[in-house]
């Protein structure tokens, strides 16, 4: 045997570190990084900034009291709103028209495009008031709790405060709510019918007295856009427009009205182009997160009557689940047809400092930020500048939380719609025979009390079957386990309750419960997800479904061959135009650290188009596009461990490239819907995406941005126009 | 030159305790500018990491010599070898500690000098801002210093706490770093050390 001298014991010994280093690495960090989609030679550098951007920002977020009875308020679902009637709006001082200034009331802009241009009937009228109300989250009564999960103390509305464990009501918050409501109306619209809604600012009233806090726009103003219609640049509300024309400023002012029109035609007046499912939101410059956050949200589903194909009657068509019921004044009401809008808010706890970046523009003096508000005890909080994006920890479905919905044993449809600031939800139906338990309860705390409750024993029971996402209606059902949504998706899914997915009929008094199974603490990113490294634990009861009686039932389920859509055709020479293309990378900005966020490192300005980065043809063109023409344009993740929901207006894309693969035919496994037409692109960390398409019909400007509605509001957005 | 003959280092050793601890601490750096950095130095941080890890490779190595010249002068050449070890692994700790400081001070100092140039053009800050006096808009919040010190504040001290949380990280990553490279080098500090 050979003797080993001192020396080589050394170094044998830092040989052995060095290969135990490595070992740890294997074992740990790749797994970490996978998991997080980081494993990548610039993704370690990008979860290693995660870390440091961890360390640097402490910021505090309250813990909202805990609802001691969730699921037992009913589910709220709205009723199609009712237009006016002609012999009123004809009446209005400024009835609605396509003449020179009949758009708003400051009467300096027309309808680009009337009704009559393209042998449409005159419009129906709808009028919506912008206004301040109260808004209850929850009947149940709440139990104030800290990060620990622990009572603590509650303040009353002097900001008094009460001994812990004094079981408490929730003060109303105060909203901003389309007719004062939030959700807003849902206006069932129909291709073929335009549909003109007089937005009227009310905000300047406020007949309870209520205290508007420290958030939503500063002067009141809103500026509402329908996501994602093929609208004209004036009736898209959109900040690029509004910064040059019509109001010349962020918004409509108190006072002030203006009409959208929406034509509720498809791009280019092309069938394949239809969608399926809309919302309309505020999107007021640098405030559209604290309006859309403060309520200003609605709904607009869209039928497709041509042909009797998806007009909301079960019997025709697609014959996708729906009881048309048509109303005299020309509105219509679906049942079995459900729209399931999203929203995570925070309570405030009355000993969170309120503070950031906007206390020093002297935006809301009376709150005399930095400082506690325990006077705001129980009433949505909110932060503008999230260092790490804003997430709540109550989950909301149609602005209750935690409801209950009474299911007839037959087969819907539901419309899911994410209208959170940055949450990314991942549903499954499961059933749980213990219930939900709270998360304090089980022994969790800080973040992991997000959602507040969990079922321990949840097991998947049923299948979701998708047919529609933002772009519309799906080529083909798609047969899931789960779905990602998105900050402003949509997914249109039909849930068979009759049976679960073994095949075992369901039966009256069952319960199922909407899950998300995303765990995401912050708004950077997912922590976890089913696919990457999925955590059996986090299994959050969102919305109660109770079965109830039979009833009739003539929707027919679509199997996976039996083709619904058809999509837009791709040039069979789109390759050609990948050197031309136009690119945008997202990234974090500068100021503050983590609180800006830019596009080719310029922050939005609304006066002007943005210019490409250099292009493989060596060119950086203006974000311009002539009318009637098509393009491939190219968003890159500039990376930071953040994912980015990127949403371009006024037509609906096709993805054909991920990361340098061709995806026209499916592929990327964490992005099936890839293969469908769609309004939001889904960039995970470091990714680069190139979508096709149209910009037909209209000019003017319009702008694209991150749906992350902290990123969008500083600064990461960019404006482009149709010439 | 007639110094550099007479220190008698090992070159090796130099060359490999330069380079990892250039290579850790730029590991550091890169990672820190990806989370606080100006958006204008912003590129693929791993080309960035390679590309500044190089530049900064002749420092720590100035750094390396000069510890060993230190030792040289500070510990007689009777001491036993253990000992000169010792001392000249504290003191390039120490020494390529004060130039992982420096960079990371002077990288922060222009992050800062770019970033306070962006908060005087930002959009948001700039353009005007209203809120409601009475029921009337009233343009508030444009161009104030407020805004825009509250802003620079930010940064300011978003860099002083990284500055601070990388210190006490380059302080133990370059202890590690020497020790280990030493420890591979079998403890061979200079030529004259057997």
């Amino acid at each position: 045997m050979t003797d080993i001298n001192r020396r080589q014991l050394i170094q044998l010994g830092a040989a052995a570190g060095a290969v135990a280093a490595v070992g740890a690495t294997t074992k740990v960090v790749i797994p970490e990084l996978q998991h997080k989609g980081l494993m990548s030679k610039d993704g370690v550098f990008d979860a290693a900034s995660i870390a440091w951007a961890d360390a640097l920002y402490t910021e505090v977020f309250p813990t909202s009291p805990l609802i001691l009875s969730p699921f037992s308020d009913a589910l709220p679902i709205p009723k199609a709103l009712r237009p006016e009637p002609k012999s009123t709006f004809s009446a209005w001082a400024s009835p609605p028209g396509g003449g020179v200034g009949q758009q708003n009331s400051l009467g300096n802009e027309r309808h680009q495009i009337w009704t009559s241009k393209l042998g449409y009937p005159d419009p129906i009228v709808y009028k919506i008031k912008l206004q301040v109300a109260g808004h209850s989250f929850t009947s149940s009564k709440v139990l104030p709790i800290d990060r620990a999960g622990q009572p603590t103390v509650s303040f009353d509305e002097q900001g008094n405060p009460l001994p812990a464990g004094t079981v408490r009501s929730l003060p109303k918050s105060t909203i901003y709510g389309f007719n004062g409501t939030f959700p807003g109306p849902r206006i069932n619209a129909e291709y073929g019918k335009p549909v003109l809604i007089r937005f009227i600012n009310e905000l300047d009233q406020n007949p309870e007295q209520l205290d508007r806090q420290d958030f939503g726009a500063p002067d009141w103003s809103f500026l509402t856009h329908l996501h994602n219609a093929h609208t004209a640049p004036e009736s898209d509300g959109n900040p690029h427009y509004t910064m040059q024309y019509g109001p010349r400023t962020h918004g409509y002012l108190p006072g002030m009205w203006c009409d959208n029109l929406y034509l509720n035609w498809p791009a280019g007046g092309d069938d394949r182009e239809k969608q399926s499912f809309f919302w309309f939101h505020d999107h007021r410059m640098d405030h559209t997160g604290a309006n859309v956050y403060k309520g200003m949200v609605g709904l607009y589903p869209i039928y497709d009557p041509k042909g009797s194909r998806d007009m909301g009657d079960e019997r025709v068509g697609l014959r996708f689940p729906g009881k048309r019921t048509n109303n005299a004044d020309g509105s219509f009401d679906v049942e079995y047809d459900i729209p399931l809008a999203f929203y995570d808010c925070a309570l405030d706890d009355g000993v969170t400092v309120h503070q950031d970046m906007h206390d020093g523009l002297g935006e809301y003096p009376d709150a005399n930020n930095p400082r506690t508000h325990p006077e705001w005890w129980g009433k949505t909080f909110f932060k503008h500048f999230p260092n790490h994006g804003f997430v709540g920890d109550i989950f909301t479905v149609n602005g209750t939380a935690y409801p209950v919905l009474e299911v007839k044993r037959r087969k819907y449809r539901l419309r899911f719609l994410d209208a959170s600031i940055a949450r990314i939800y991942e549903f499954m139906l499961m059933t749980s025979t213990q219930g939900p338990k709270s998360a304090a309860s089980l022994g969790y705390g800080g973040d992991e009390l997000q959602g507040q409750y969990r079922i321990p024993d949840g097991q998947q029971c049923m299948k979701f079957t998708e047919i529609a996402s933002d772009g519309g209606i799906l080529p083909f059902a798609v047969t899931r386990n789960s779905f990602e949504l998105w900050p402003a998706k949509r997914r249109e899914v039909i849930v068979d309750f009759t049976k679960y997915m073994d095949g075992t009929p369901t039966t009256k008094g069952d319960v199922i419960y909407l899950t998300n199974v995303m765990k995401m603490t912050d708004g950077r990113m997912w922590d976890s997800s089913t696919r990457s490294s999925p955590d059996p634990n986090y299994k959050v009861p969102v919305m109660k479904i109770v079965i109830g009686d039979n009833a009739p039932d003539y929707s027919v389920m679509p199997t996976a061959n039996r083709q619904l859509a058809s999509l837009p055709p791709l040039p069979s020479n789109w390759q050609g135009l990948l050197d031309n293309r136009l690119i945008f990378e997202v990234e974090r900005g500068s100021v503050g650290g983590e609180t800006e966020w830019l596009i080719n490192g310029r922050q939005f300005d609304p006066t002007v188009p943005a210019r490409s980065l250099k292009n493989p043809a060596g060119k950086t063109p203006l974000a311009q596009q002539k009318k009637g023409s098509f393009n491939l344009w190219e968003i890159r993740n500039g990376g930071g461990g953040w994912v980015h929901p990127f949403h371009l207006h006024m037509e609906e894309h096709r993805t054909v490239m991920r990361n340098g693969k061709v995806v026209t035919g499916g592929g990327d496994k964490a992005h099936p819907d890839d293969v469908s037409k769609e309004d939001l692109i889904a960039l995970d960390p470091s990714e680069s995406v190139i979508v096709y398409r149209g910009f037909r019909d209209f000019v003017g400007p319009y702008v694209a941005h991150c749906h992350n509605l902290a990123h969008e509001d500083h600064a990461m957005m960019f404006g482009w126009e149709i010439t | 030159m007639n110094r550099l003959r007479a220190l008698e280092a090992s070159w090796l050793t130099v060359g490999c305790v330069a380079v990892a601890v250039a290579l850790a601490d730029g590991f550091w750096l890169t990672s820190l500018q990806g989370a606080v950095g100006a958006v204008e130095r912003l590129s693929p941080p791993f080309e960035r990491w390679l590309r500044d890890s190089l530049i900064m490779v002749p420092f720590f190595a100035v750094a390396v010599i000069a510890a060993l010249f230190l030792t040289r002068r500070w510990v007689a050449a009777d001491r036993r070898p253990g000992v000169r070890l010792l001392v000249a692994g504290l003191l390039m700790v120490a020494l390529t500690f004060v130039v992982g400081v420096v960079e990371v001070a002077v990288s922060a100092g222009y992050d800062y000098y770019l970033q306070t140039h962006h908060i005087m053009i930002a959009e948001h800050l700039l353009h005007p801002t209203y809120r409601i006096v009475g029921n009337t808009p009233v343009l508030v919040g444009s161009a104030t210093c407020d805004a825009i010190c509250q802003a620079k504040t930010a940064t300011w001290n978003v860099h002083v706490r990284a500055f601070w949380l990388s210190t006490a990280l380059i302080g133990v990553t370059n202890a590690v770093m020497v020790a280990w490279v030493l420890a591979l080098r079998g403890g061979r500090l200079m030529a004259r050390i057997h």
